[in-house]
């Protein structure tokens, strides 16, 4: 597959192909192919409750004020509306940090779970032996979006990357980078 | 301290909403600011784990909740 074929995409940023980025444990001739997040369409549920909460607060505002007198209304909006910001802020953060990481070498999956607990897998090129795309649901399908399950030789670690965007066309890249042992086709 | 005496020996309603609501905004507030160093703090780490483009953005805005969190204190405790 040619490189020019492949496309970043740029406004979501859940898929980029040739990124400028780098990880702790990268080598010194490891390339940086590819870096999927999970598609932004399944962080839809956390930022659905963060509108929630704001509707939540604009309503609170009429019946508060025949308990509290104004001062104290502007402080707990001041209150709610820094709670509703972090809790924004440490979705973004985890979204934005659990990613996939393909490199010339190396197959890499990070993933935070929560602000305090990561977890680090990671497989060389060489060590895939089969790799899985599912793709399934409504949303799924109209927006092409699916898990990649990387699997390796015997009992080593397996692979997975969920709710990604373009997972075939991940597969392929991946493919490629088997075929021609970590180099890829110019 | 013998306000808060003569407030719980002849409560009225508005004088313990105030003080219920001053007591649970100064300690929401200090829980506030431990979560946002733990953010910040984190987002270090997260950034060192993964570096891009955007790591020091991401970092300022992560600072930016420390700043909120000590606003949030300062009003709990002198505008309430």
């Amino acid at each position: 597959m040619e490189s020019a074929e492949i496309s970043s995409d740029k406004i979501s940023h859940a898929f980029l192909f040739r990124p400028d980025v780098r990880f702790s444990s990268q080598h010194q001739e490891e390339d940086v192919v590819l870096v999927v997040r999970q598609h932004i369409f399944t962080q839809l549920s956390w930022i659905a409750n963060g509108f929630i909460f704001i509707s939540l607060l604009i309503l609170g505002n009429f019946i508060l004020p025949s308990f509290f007198s104004i001062n104290q209304i502007v402080i707990v909006n001041f209150f709610v509306v820094s709670f509703v910001i972090s809790y924004f802020w440490i979705n973004i953060l985890l979204w934005y940090f659990t990613v996939g990481v393909v490199t010339n070498e190396r197959i890499i999956d990070l993933d935070f779970y929560n602000l305090i607990y990561k977890e680090f897998s990671a497989t060389t090129i060489v060590q895939v032996s089969d790799l899985t795309t599912k793709i399934g649901g409504f949303f799924g399908s109209l927006l092409n979006f699916g898990t990649v399950n990387v699997q390796t030789e015997g009992f080593e670690q397996n692979i997975e990357f969920e709710r990604i965007p373009r997972p075939s066309t991940v597969v392929k890249i991946i493919n490629n980078l088997m075929k021609f042992g970590g180099e890829e086709p110019k | 301290m013998e306000n808060v005496f003569s407030l719980l020996s002849n409560p009225t309603n508005g004088e313990f909403l105030s003080l219920f609501l001053k007591a649970f905004a100064v300690l929401f507030a200090f829980l506030y600011l431990l979560l946002t160093v733990v953010m910040t703090r984190q987002t270090q780490i997260m950034n060192q784990t993964f570096t891009t483009t955007k790591s020091s953005l991401l970092l300022i805005i992560s600072s930016f909740q420390i700043v909120l969190a000590g606003i949030l204190i300062i009003i709990s405790l002198f505008l309430i």
